[in-house]
C-alpha cells in the first residue's frame, strides 16, 4: 500500500515547490516526490500523480485522516 | 497471548510505570531536509514553508540578508493552524531571546547596522496536521532569505 506522509510546500526563488512525501509498505524509508512547480493542490491531482508514479489504481493510494488540505492559510 | 501475539509482546502500563526508564530518541536519519532561498515579498507576507502532516521540528534556522533594516519585520510560525510565533527581530533582541531551546524560535544574530538577522528553531516541536512558517516584511523592502528546516514526518 502507497500511503501519503505529507505534504511539503516551498518557496524557492520566487516559486512554490511541492513535494509528496510517501511511505510503501509502512516501512521508515519515506520517499519523496517532487509532484511540481507553482501549482494548486487538490486530493485528485495527488492522488493521480501518486498513482501514475507508483504505476497503480488511484484506489491503492493511501490518504491518511489527519492530512487536509485546506485553502488559504493553515 | 490472547490476542495472538508472542508472549514477550506486552502492553505497558504508564500509571504502574511498568517501565523503568523512556528514552524518546529521534531517528535523523530519517530526517527531511528542506534548504531554501528566494527573496521576500515586500510590503507583505511570504509562505516560506508549509509542511501538511503530523511530524516534529529537529532544528533549522532562517538568515536574512538585506541593505536597509528588517528590525520590526517579523516571522510567524504557524502550529496546526494557530499562529503560536509572531515576534519582530527588534523584540527578539530585546528581550534576549537568544538561548536554544528556551523558546521555539531564537536568535543568534542581530546585526541592524549590516542588515543581518539569524533566527533557529528549537528542536522538539511537535505539529498533528500542518506547520507554516511565513515571514511579513513591513519596511517595504525585500530581503533576501535562506532557510533550512530539518524535521520528520511520522
Amino acid at each position: 500500500m502507497i500511503e501519503l506522509r505529507g505534504i511539503i510546500e516551498a518557496a524557492d526563488n520566487g516559486h512554490t515547490v511541492v513535494e509528496l512525501v510517501v511511505t510503501e509498505n509502512r516501512s521508515d524509508k519515506y520517499k519523496r516526490h517532487r509532484m511540481g512547480v507553482d501549482i494548486k493542490l487538490n486530493r485528485g491531482k495527488i492522488i493521480t500523480f501518486l498513482a501514475f508514479v507508483y504505476g497503480v489504481p488511484p484506489g491503492e493510494i493511501s490518504w491518511p485522516g489527519h492530512i487536509e488540505l485546506k485553502t488559504g492559510a493553515l | 497471548m490472547a490476542s495472538g501475539l508472542p508472549d514477550y509482546y506486552r502492553g505497558v502500563d504508564i500509571a504502574y510505570q511498568a517501565l523503568s526508564q523512556m528514552i524518546i530518541r529521534p531517528k535523523y536519519g530519517g530526517a527531511i531536509v528542506s534548504t531554501l532561498q528566494g527573496l521576500c515579498n515586500a510590503s507583505g507576507w511570504t509562505d516560506i514553508l508549509t509542511v501538511i502532516g503530523k511530524g516534529m521540528i529537529y532544528g533549522g534556522m532562517i538568515y536574512f540578508d538585506h541593505t536597509s533594516t528588517q528590525r520590526d519585520s517579523y516571522p510567524a510560525l504557524y502550529i496546526d493552524g494557530s499562529g503560536v510565533l509572531g515576534r519582530t527581530f527588534s523584540v527578539y533582541n530585546k528581550n534576549s531571546i537568544v538561548t536554544p531551546g528556551a523558546h521555539p524560535l531564537w536568535l543568534s544574530k542581530y546585526d541592524d547596522v549590516n542588515f543581518i538577522y539569524v533566527l533557529n528553531f528549537s528542536g522538539g516541536i511537535t505539529f498533528e496536521t500542518s506547520l507554516l512558517f511565513s515571514f511579513r516584511e513591513v519596511h517595504g523592502t525585500a530581503p533576501v532569505f535562506t532557510f533550512t528546516m530539518v524535521y520528520a514526518l511520522v
